[in-house]
């Protein structure tokens, strides 16, 4: 297995001061998937914000397959954001259309697959559809992507548990079995079965770095409840 | 990806730019030659004339009033495309910052270049014949020289105004509470130091503005009004280069989309 994320020194301190990544140093394997936990505010979204070139470092960088970031490497990231990231105004047929104009690893068929499966009319616009499904499209238009590496920001955040069964689902059967996912969530246990590796964030520090299976070896139990106690207030 | 970004931005605004001018064609037709006699019977019942100054009135306000909503739709689709959650999209596309702000530009210019000719072709049919206008033409006597510096001076000016905006947007972004009254604060803000540059530049006499225009408008050295044109062409495309670097220099390196 290949480095294929690598942090080094990282720091990002925001106009007015805040520290909310302070000389962090991780590196991501390919073909694993990674869960970037830690409680609000620990620094977990604008570390994914620097991996995809949308927050310039304070300090230190961030390497992706042997770049920084920028056009090469947003090449190789398919990025879902905790926001709705498309215009209302589109039709879902418009921005698959968009994603395989930009994207050359975009798979139009298995998004209309996924889009089929969910009764996801192509022609409607997405000012039209719930915010669940404006969600469900987005994560597909993500999954459809033969990315190295799949950068998911809270994608179980907020939705119903039969969404959330089908989003996780979606990111098991879809990824490229080649490439790494980066999960970052609060919400450890619906993830938890998927994880190969763990990261614990604490006020923009790695204060664990370790697979899913050692933690519950070393510790005897889940790592939702070793999180528990780890972020105790 | 140029290409791309450039179809995608003209896809997205075609339909509402092609309304905005039709609008202002139908306007000019309804006001045109053809259809000053309906105004001519009424000013026999003596209040033709004032309908149609009300007319005239009404149309100046709806020209002006449809090339600032222009304007400001490629102001706010600038603004919702790169800096609210729609940037998460466009910043992660395998793009560079250059790529992204020249498709729209190019796509803005066009759409100015389109309604200013409409806008013309607009105000002939209201006022003029063919033949007036020909006749005119003919007595400006103008040479091959003032056509091309007349043609780069208007793109300069409409790059200049829509640069304006997305300078003034990014600017705006460094404001943690309100980015849109922030943006417009900095629209106002560049638009004063602009001109106090040029009172400036005035007083020091190197660009001796009031002395130029008047020459200018002699029409009769073509030397002087190459110069005159040169100097406000290179002042023109100088601020629109000021402005782009800091457009790009914002979106590359102070990026902070909530």
């Amino acid at each position: 297995m290949s480095v294929l994320v690598e942090c080094r020194n990282l720091t990002k301190i925001y106009p007015g001061g805040k520290t909310a990544v302070s000389d962090l140093n991780l590196s991501i394997e390919s073909g694993r998937i990674i869960g970037l936990l830690g409680p609000n505010g620990s620094g977990k979204t604008t570390i994914i914000k620097m991996m995809n070139g949308l927050l310039r470092p304070t300090e230190g960088q961030v390497i992706i397959d042997g770049n920084e970031p920028g056009p090469e490497t947003k090449k190789i990231i398919s990025y879902l954001p905790e926001r709705t990231y498309l215009e209302a105004q589109k039709t879902v047929s418009d921005i698959l259309g968009f994603f395989s104009d930009f994207y050359a690893d975009f798979r139009p068929e298995r998004a209309r697959q996924m889009l089929a499966a969910l009764n996801i009319d192509e022609k409607a616009r997405l000012k039209t559809l719930s915010k669940g499904t404006k969600e469900k499209v987005q994560l597909i238009l993500v999954m459809s992507r033969d990315a190295r590496l799949y950068v998911l920001d809270e994608p179980i955040a907020g939705v119903d548990p039969a969404t959330r069964d089908y989003i996780i689902r979606t990111i098991i059967n879809n990824y490229n079995k080649e490439a790494s996912v980066l999960i970052c969530t609060h919400l450890i246990s619906d993830v938890e079965e998927i994880l190969d590796d763990v990261i614990f964030l604490k006020d923009g520090h790695v204060v664990l770095q370790s697979t899913a299976a050692a933690i519950r070896e070393e510790h005897g139990e889940t790592v939702d409840k070793y999180f528990r106690e780890v972020f105790a207030c | 990806m140029l290409g791309n970004l450039f179809k995608h931005e003209w896809k997205d605004s075609w339909l509402i730019m092609t309304i905005l001018n039709v609008s202002v064609l139908v306007l000019s037709l309804i006001g045109s030659h053809s259809t000053q006699k309906y105004f001519e019977i009424l000013e026999e019942m003596d209040v033709g004339g004032f309908i149609y100054a009300i007319y005239i009135l009404l149309y100046a306000f709806g020209i002006i009033a449809l090339s600032l909503a222009a304007t400001f739709y490629f102001y706010v689709r600038f603004y919702k495309n790169m800096y609210t959650d729609q940037g998460y999209l466009m910043h992660t596309l395998p793009v560079n910052h250059n790529e992204l702000i020249v498709s729209k530009l190019l796509v803005a210019l066009i759409w100015r270049v389109i309604s200013f000719i409409v806008i013309i072709l607009g105000i002939m049919k209201m006022s003029f014949s063919f033949e007036d206008i020909i006749y005119m033409v003919k007595n400006l006597n103008l040479v091959a020289t003032d056509v091309v510096l007349v043609v780069i001076l208007l793109l300069g000016m409409a790059l200049y105004s829509i640069l304006l905006g997305y300078v003034s947007i990014s600017i705006g972004q460094f404001s943690a509470r309100n980015k849109v009254l922030a943006s417009i604060g900095a629209y106002f803000g560049i638009k004063i130091i602009a001109r106090i540059l040029r009172s400036f530049l005035t007083l020091i006499n190197i660009y001796n503005y009031r002395e130029l225009i008047e020459k200018f408008r002699d029409f009769d050295d073509p030397t002087t009004r190459a110069t005159f044109m040169l100097v406000i062409i290179v002042i023109v495309y100088i601020a629109c280069g000021l402005y782009y670097f800091i457009t790009q220099w914002i979106m590359k390196n102070r990026l902070n989309l909530e």
